[in-house]
């Protein structure tokens, strides 16, 4: 079980939280982009043992732009993009300048998903915003040790 | 000139694919894969699905192509995709389309350490194996069946293989 510790401080009192990863995930909203429907079907079973509920997908980088605006504005915000960075038409990267550009987006976390190994693509997505990288192919424990970082990422940047 | 270092460096070239490839195949599919030796070489064999990525840079043209068996892909989908999901055309295709994403993205990277500036096309389905010359040719057995990988540029013709248990 892996556990992520924080600390709220409350009226010059700290309280130590411990919970389990799998209890802060229950409610995340999660969406993949990915133009390959392997990839999607892999992240989701991934996802799926952590007990995330809410898990869409897009197969595109304008449609993941489209579905992202319009979970926002209809109060539903997704948590965390799952993003290939290679796709037809609009790439990741270009998804990820788009959301990094824009305020209301800041508390989203954005993590590449890519075959992508060279240091230089790693070093430009996270320069561009990017919450995290990881290289395709990506097991079940790349994702336990990442999620991790990714939730303490929310916690951190909570909307407002 | 990129066909000579792949040429004089085909034993790195071939490591670096073996091992995405064993990495692939354990992460998405939980099976442990090893190359053959040497290669096996079958033109023609029967029910064959053929995906390929074009990788292009200045001094370089050449496209990688992965080629399997179309019913092990279907095994190899069924392995991911839930079973309340019916297993199609797409299904196969996108099997064999991120293999040869993750293969060709690789040797396309470690051309580019050796600064040929090269890109590489979003991988499609083709009918039949391409033409021109191998300068990499590698086989592993999956499922009894052998997946191929090649990567075929002009004119040259090389072989190189590695082992399987």
């Amino acid at each position: 079980m892996l556990f992520l510790a924080f600390i709220q401080p409350l009226s010059n009192k700290c309280y130590f939280i411990i919970m389990s990863i799998k209890e802060q995930c229950e409610n995340l909203r999660v969406i993949l982009v990915d133009d390959s429907v392997l990839m999607r079907n892999i992240l989701t079973g991934y996802l799926s043992e952590y007990g995330i509920k809410t898990i869409k997908s897009a197969s595109d980088g304008q449609s993941a732009i489209h579905d992202i605006t319009i979970a926002s504005n209809g109060g539903q915000p997704f948590d965390i993009v799952f993003l290939d960075w290679n796709m037809p038409g609009l790439s990741g990267f270009d998804v990820l300048n788009h959301f990094r550009a824009k305020k209301e987006f800041d508390s989203m976390a954005i993590v590449m998903v890519t075959a992508e190994n060279k240091q230089k693509s790693v070093l430009e997505a996270i320069r561009a915003g990017a919450t995290g990288y990881m290289i395709k192919p990506v097991s079940k424990e790349d994702l336990d040790a990442k999620l991790p970082q990714v939730v303490g990422w929310l916690q951190r940047n909570k909307r407002p | 000139m990129p066909k000579n270092y792949i040429k004089n460096n085909q034993p790195e070239f071939s490591r670096i694919i073996t091992s995405v490839v064993r990495d692939t195949f354990k992460a998405y599919f939980d099976m442990d894969v090893v190359a053959d030796y040497p290669p096996v070489v079958a033109n023609n064999l029967p029910n064959r699905v053929y995906c390929k990525a074009h990788i292009e840079g200045e001094s370089l043209k050449g496209d990688v192509v992965v080629s399997l068996n179309q019913d092990t892909l279907l095994k190899l989908a069924r392995k991911v995709y839930p079973p309340s999901l019916p297993l199609d055309d797409d299904a196969v295709a996108g099997c064999a389309e991120e293999i040869t994403n993750i293969v060709g993205t690789r040797l396309k990277n470690f051309l580019n350490h050796q600064n040929f500036d090269a890109s590489i096309t979003t991988p499609t389905l083709c009918t039949c194996p391409q033409s021109g010359s191998q300068l990499l040719h590698l086989s592993f057995t999956v499922e009894n069946q052998s997946m191929m990988i090649d990567f075929i540029v002009e004119d040259e013709r090389l072989h190189y293989s590695v082992t399987q248990h």
